[in-house]
C-alpha cells in the first residue's frame, strides 16, 4: 500500500509505471482496518476460509505434539486449522454463515486455593498431585522443549509450596482503590502506608515542606503515590500507582487509580488486575451528592469494578472529620450506596463500610476513640476490613498466561543491557528463569532470563518465580528477540497451550448506558486489560433476557440500554483473548464510547 | 472545480467538461466517472517509433485521448484518480481499442460523456462547481502515546498521519523523567507531523483534541518549539488553534470533535456537520420511536412505497456500484423521495458519519409516521449492495497505514 502511494504522488515522474500492477482495485477493496502488508506479516496471521475469514493463529513452529486427547481438543483444533495451505490474502467482506462450534469449557480446573494447596502438600506427594491435574499433553522426551518443560511442571507445585511457605500464613491479594475525583484516595493510602511503616517520617516531612512551597498544603500523603511532576502540579492522580503493604493476615498489592473521567482507561487497566476494591467516598455535604450523580465517577467506578469481576468491596467513607463524625450522615450515605451497589450486582455480605479520615488518619489502623466517635468506637478499622478480604483461588495449574502491560528495553534491571523487561500480571500458571515461552500475537519463541514478583523478593528462599495472581516482571534474553514485538497487550504464554489471539469474536454484551440505540456498524473502543482498540459491531445476533438468559429476539435491528445481547465484533487489530469460561481475565472486556462506559462484555467464542 | 461546458440532451445523455483545482475535486470526479462512460482528457502516452535505420526509440507524447472506462481507482491519501479503459476515438498515437490509463491531473480539464445523467450525478456536478468555498479544518486527536493528524474538508476526512509512541506508565521505583522523555518524544513527532502535513494557507482552523491535559501540554510544547526554531509560519497561525475535549485519541473521536459546539460555528454550513447532525437525528428517532426509523434497502423501499419518508440518508458508495441496475434503483429511490417532498442527504464515505452509515447498510430513513416493520425472517442477514460474485461490497475506508 505504501508503494502505491509513493507512485501516485510522483505525478510528474517521467518513469513509466507499470499500469497493470494491482490495478482495478479501488481503495474500497483495501483491508478495512488499513493493515499494510508489513504489519500483516509482522502478525503472521492467515485468513482462513473455513472459519469464515477470521484471523486464526498459524501453526506453532517446531513443537511436535501428539493429538490432544481430552476436552481441550476442539479449542486447540481451531488454532491449528490453518496448518495446511498458503497464507491467504487478507480479504474483507461480510462473512457468510459462519460455522462456529460452541465453546467447550475446559476440563474442570484444579484451582488450588492456598488452603487446599497446603492440604494437598501434606497429604500427597508432588508427582501424585501433578498427575491428578490436567497437565497439557506432552510428548515424552523427544521434544527438547518439553524435556525442560516436564521438569518445570513437576517442580511447579514444589515451588508453589515453597512460595506459600515463604509468604507465611499471609495470602496475597490485589486491592484497587477507586472513587470519585477528590474523594481522597491517594491521601488515604499514603497515610495508611505511613502509619504501617512503609514510608518513613522523614519522607512525609519533606513532602509536607515541598507541597506547602508549591501551594498545595495537605497533599503530603498523596505525594507518596503521585510521583510525577505533572500529577503533583495539578493535584490529580493521572495513572495507576502501585505499592504494597502488609496486614496481619494479608499481603496487599495496592493499585491507586485516578478518579477523573478522562483517565478511566487507566483505571480499567488497573482494576483488571485486582481481586477486591476499596471504594472511597467523600462524606462532605455536597461532594457526595455530586459524586453520586449521573455524571459522577462513584457510580461508574462501582459499575466498572463489578463489570470487571470484582466481587468484594470495602467502602471507606472518607473526610468524616468535615462531616463532624455524624452518625446520621454515615447512615445516609451507607443506605444510598447500599441500594445502588446491590442493583449493580454486589452481594450485600461482600460489601463492608467504615468511616475514616484520610488526612487525620482516624480509623485507619487504630480504632476510633469513644469521645471522637461514640457510635463506632468498637467497629473494625480499615485495616481490619482489608484483612478480612478473601483472595480468590489462584489457577497456578493452568497454562501460563503472563499479560504484559509495559515493556522496557535495556538499562538497569534484572536482565542487563540488551534484554527486554516486561512488566505485567501473571493471570494463570507459573514462570521461572529458563522457561521457554511463546510471545503472542507476534508469535515468537523466547526464553525467560529473570523473573521478579510482587509476592517475594528475588532473594527469597523459594527462588525467583512468578505465580498466578502476582504482578511482576519477566526479563527476556536479548539474542534474537525483537523489542518491537513486545508491547502492552502482548501475552507470554506456554508453548503447548498458547493463548488464543483473534480480531473477530462473538461476545455477550450487557448494555449499560447508551445514548443512542446500538445498531450494526456501531463503533466503540474495546478495553481489555491494558489495551484499548477501536471496535465495530458487525452483526447483532440475538437479544437475550438479562436475568433468565432466554432468547428474546433473533437478529434484532437495534439494541437499547439495559439489554443483554449476543453480537459479533471486529477489532481493528488482533488481541489476545480467550473464552470467558476458560480465562476470566482474558475473556472480559468493556466497551466505551465518548467517555462513557457503554457495555460490559464476555467473550463467547472466536 | 470549474464547469467549462455542459451539454445534456433530452434523453439524458450528454457530456460535461470540468477543470479540477484541488484534491477534493478528484473525489467528486471519482463519484462521477463510472464504468461504461467515456472520459476525454489529455494524457501522456509512451510512443515507440522505429526509424529507417531500425533503431527503436520511445518517448512520452502528450495527447488527448477518449477512453471507454473499464475501471476506476482512487487513492485516498494522494487524492488521485486513475481511469483505465480502451481507446474509443481515433488518435494519431494510439490504436482503437488499445488499453490506456488516464491519470487525471489538477488544472487540466477533462470531459465525461455519459449515456444517462441521473439526478444524483447532476447534483454532484453542481456541488463540485459551487463557488462558495467551505472551511477546511485540520484536527489533531491525541491521547497519551497515540495521535492522528487529520484534514477535514467538506466532503472528505483524511487521516494524514498517525503517531504511536510507547509511553511507559507509572510503576514502583519509577523515574518520572522516563515518562516525560517519552512524552517529549511523542510531542516531537506530532510537531513534525503538524509541520509537514498541515498546509496553513488552506486551513482555517487547527483543532487540538484530547482527553485529560495532553492537548494543553502539546500546545505549549508546540509554541515553545516554534519560538526555539523560529518557525514563523506556525507563530503567525497561532490564533487558528482551538483546544477541544474528546474522549480518546482514536479516529472515532473525530465525530465528537465535529459535534462540539465550539467548532460548530466554524464549520457552519459544512457538509460534515450537517451529516453528523442528520445521523444523530436518525439515532435519536430510533431510540424514541423505532417504528419511525428504518434502515436497510428493503425496509426503506417499502417505506417509500407508502410515501412515508421524510428524510433519506444514503451513502454515496451505493452510487458507485458497478452494476447499473443497482445505481438506477437507488437513484429512483432518491428521486421519488424528492418528489414526495422529502429531504435527501447524501453522505460522503470519507467522513466518519458516512463510514458509520455504510456499516448500517448505507441507506436509512426517518419516516413521517410510524410504520409497521416488515418481517425480518425472510430477509437475508447480510443484505446490501453486492458485486457480481455475491460478496458484500467493501465499503471505502480511510485508514492511514
Amino acid at each position: 500500500m505504501s508503494r502505491r502511494r509513493v507512485k501516485n504522488i510522483a505525478l510528474n515522474d517521467d518513469e513509466d509505471y507499470d499500469v497493470d500492477e494491482s490495478f482495478g482495485h479501488s481503495f474500497e477493496d483495501e483491508p478495512a482496518f488499513g493493515v499494510s502488508p508489513a504489519t500483516a506479516s509482522a502478525y503472521l496471521f492467515v485468513r482462513d476460509k473455513d472459519t469464515g475469514g477470521r484471523i486464526t493463529q498459524p501453526p506453532l513452529p517446531d513443537v511436535k505434539e501428539e493429538p490432544p486427547q481430552s476436552a481441550p481438543a476442539p479449542q486447540m483444533a481451531r488454532l491449528h486449522v490453518a496448518t495446511a495451505g498458503p497464507a491467504h490474502s487478507v480479504k474483507v467482506g461480510f462473512a457468510g454463515a459462519v460455522a462456529v462450534s460452541p465453546s467447550v469449557p475446559s476440563p474442570s480446573p484444579r484451582l488450588l486455593s492456598t488452603k487446599q494447596q497446603q492440604q494437598q502438600q501434606a497429604a500427597s506427594s508432588a508427582s501424585n498431585s501433578r498427575s491428578a491435574s490436567p497437565a497439557p499433553p506432552r510428548k515424552n522426551g523427544a521434544d527438547p522443549d518439553s524435556a525442560g518443560g516436564d521438569s518445570t511442571e513437576a517442580s511447579a507445585t514444589e515451588a508453589y509450596k515453597r512460595y506459600c511457605a515463604g509468604l507465611g500464613d499471609r495470602a496475597m491479594i490485589n486491592l484497587v482503590i477507586i472513587g470519585h475525583v477528590d474523594a481522597g484516595k491517594s491521601t488515604l493510602i499514603g497515610h495508611l502506608l505511613y502509619l504501617l511503616g512503609a514510608v518513613s517520617q522523614k519522607v512525609i516531612h519533606r513532602y509536607e515542606q515541598e507541597c506547602r512551597k508549591a501551594g498545595k498544603p495537605s497533599f503530603q500523603f498523596a505525594w507518596v503515590l503521585d510521583e510525577s511532576e505533572e500529577e503533583r502540579q495539578r493535584g490529580v492522580t493521572m495513572d495507576v500507582a502501585r505499592s504494597q503493604l502488609s496486614t496481619p493476615h494479608r499481603l496487599v498489592n495496592l493499585l491507586d487509580c485516578p478518579g477523573h473521567k478522562d483517565f478511566i482507561p487507566n483505571m480499567i487497566s488497573g482494576a483488571m488486575a485486582a481481586d477486591a476494591a476499596l471504594l472511597v467516598i467523600n462524606a462532605t455535604r455536597g461532594e457526595f451528592e455530586s459524586g453520586f450523580d449521573q455524571g459522577g465517577q462513584t457510580r461508574e467506578h462501582a459499575l466498572l469494578a463489578r463489570g470487571l469481576g470484582i466481587g468484594q468491596l470495602v467502602v471507606a467513607i472518607n473526610k468524616m472529620d468535615t462531616a463532624k463524625w455524624s452518625e446520621t450522615r454515615f447512615a445516609e450515605i451507607r443506605d444510598k450506596l447500599g441500594v445502588y451497589l446491590k442493583s449493580v450486582g454486589f452481594k450485600p455480605d461482600c460489601v463492608s463500610y467504615c468511616p475514616v479520615s484520610g488526612l487525620e488518619g482516624a480509623n485507619l489502623n487504630k480504632p476510633l476513640s469513644a469521645e471522637l466517635c461514640p457510635w463506632y468506637a468498637s467497629g473494625p478499622t480499615l485495616v481490619d476490613l482489608i484483612d478480612r478480604l478473601t483472595p480468590p483461588p489462584r489457577s497456578v495449574d493452568k497454562p501460563l498466561r503472563f499479560y504484559i502491560s509495559e515493556v522496557s528495553t535495556g538499562g538497569r534491571g534484572t536482565g542487563g543491557s540488551g534484554a527486554v523487561t516486561c512488566f505485567g500480571n501473571a493471570l494463570s500458571g507459573y514462570a521461572a528463569p529458563g522457561h521457554k515461552l511463546l510471545l503472542l500475537p507476534a508469535n515468537q519463541r523466547i526464553t525467560v532470563k529473570a523473573v521478579t514478583s510482587s509476592g517475594q523478593d528475588a532473594s527469597a528462599a523459594a527462588g525467583p518465580a512468578i505465580f498466578a495472581g502476582d504482578s511482576g516482571t519477566i526479563s527476556v534474553s536479548g539474542g534474537g528477540v525483537d523489542p518491537a514485538h513486545f508491547g502492552p497487550g502482548s501475552v507470554l504464554s506456554s508453548v503447548t497451550m498458547p493463548c488464543p489471539c483473534t480480531n473477530r469474536l462473538r461476545a455477550k454484551l450487557l448494555l449499560i448506558n447508551v445514548s443512542q440505540p446500538v445498531t450494526k456498524g456501531y463503533q466503540a473502543i474495546f478495553h481489555q486489560q491494558a489495551v484499548s482498540v477501536p471496535v465495530t459491531i458487525i452483526r447483532l445476533l440475538a437479544q437475550i433476557n438479562k436475568s433468565t438468559g432466554q432468547l428474546e429476539r433473533r437478529h434484532p435491528r437495534y439494541i437499547l440500554s439495559n439489554c443483554c445481547a449476543e453480537v459479533e465484533l471486529q477489532l481493528d487489530r488482533p488481541l489476545c483473548l480467550d473464552v470467558y469460561t476458560n480465562s476470566r481475565e482474558l475473556g472480559k472486556f468493556m466497551l466505551r464510547d465518548r467517555g462513557v462506559t457503554v457495555a460490559a462484555g464476555t467473550v463467547l467464542c472466536y | 472545480m470549474r464547469l467549462i461546458h455542459k451539454d445534456i440532451n433530452k434523453d439524458r445523455s450528454g457530456q460535461v467538461t470540468l477543470l479540477p483545482e484541488n484534491p477534493e475535486d478528484m473525489w467528486h470526479a471519482y463519484n462521477l466517472v463510472r464504468v461504461g462512460d467515456r472520459l476525454r482528457s489529455t494524457t501522456l502516452r509512451k510512443v515507440t517509433t522505429e526509424n529507417a535505420a531500425g533503431t527503436v526509440s520511445s518517448q512520452k507524447q502528450r495527447t488527448t485521448l477518449t477512453v471507454l472506462v473499464e475501471s476506476v481507482y482512487f487513492d485516498v491519501q494522494g487524492c488521485s484518480l486513475q481511469v483505465k479503459g480502451r481507446n474509443a476515438e481515433e488518435n494519431a498515437y494510439v490504436k482503437m481499442g488499445a488499453y490506456h490509463t488516464i491519470d487525471l491531473e489538477l488544472q487540466r480539464k477533462f470531459t465525461i460523456v455519459k449515456d444517462e445523467w441521473d439526478s444524483v450525478s447532476l447534483d454532484r456536478v453542481d456541488e463540485a462547481t459551487d463557488i462558495a468555498r467551505h472551511a477546511d479544518l485540520s484536527a489533531i486527536v491525541m491521547q497519551e502515546g497515540l495521535g492522528h493528524i487529520c484534514l477535514i474538508t467538506s466532503s472528505m476526512t483524511l487521516v494524514r498521519c498517525r503517531v504511536e509512541v510507547n509511553v511507559p506508565k507509572k510503576r514502583k521505583g519509577f523515574q518520572s523523567s522516563q515518562l516525560d522523555k517519552a512524552m517529549q518524544r511523542f510531542y516531537e513527532q506530532l510537531y513534525q507531523g503538524l509541520n509537514k502535513h498541515i498546509n496553513f494557507g488552506i486551513v482555517k482552523c487547527v483543532i487540538l483534541a484530547s482527553p485529560g491535559f495532553t492537548k494543553d501540554d502539546f500546545y505549549e510544547y508546540c509554541f515553545r518549539q516554534a519560538v526555539k526554531e523560529d518557525n514563523k509560519v506556525l507563530i503567525e497561525n497561532k490564533p487558528k488553534f482551538v483546544l477541544v475535549h474528546s474522549s480518546s485519541g482514536h479516529r472515532q473521536a473525530l465525530k465528537e470533535v465535529l459535534e462540539d459546539p465550539n467548532i460548530a460555528n466554524k464549520l457552519a454550513d459544512t457538509r460534515a456537520a450537517l451529516e453528523v447532525k442528520a445521523l444523530a437525528d436518525f439515532y435519536s428517532m430510533l431510540k424514541s420511536d423505532p417504528s419511525r426509523a428504518f434502515y436497510g434497502v428493503k425496509h426503506v423501499e417499502m417505506a417509500n412505497e407508502n410515501h412515508a419518508i421524510e428524510v433519506l440518508l444514503i451513502s454515496d458508495s451505493l452510487f458507485r456500484s458497478n452494476k447499473i441496475e443497482e445505481r438506477r434503483r437507488f437513484v429512483k429511490l432518491v428521486d421519488s423521495v424528492r418528489e414526495n417532498a422529502g429531504q435527501v442527504r447524501i453522505f460522503s464515505s470519507l467522513h466518519p458519519s458516512g463510514e458509520q452509515l455504510n456499516q448500517l447498510t448505507g441507506v436509512a430513513a426517518i419516516l413521517r409516521f410510524p410504520m409497521h416493520e416488515p418481517d425480518d425472517s425472510d430477509i437475508d442477514d447480510d443484505y446490501g449492495p453486492t458485486d457480481g460474485d455475491g460478496n458484500g461490497l467493501d465499503y471505502p475506508t480511510n485508514a492511514a497505514s
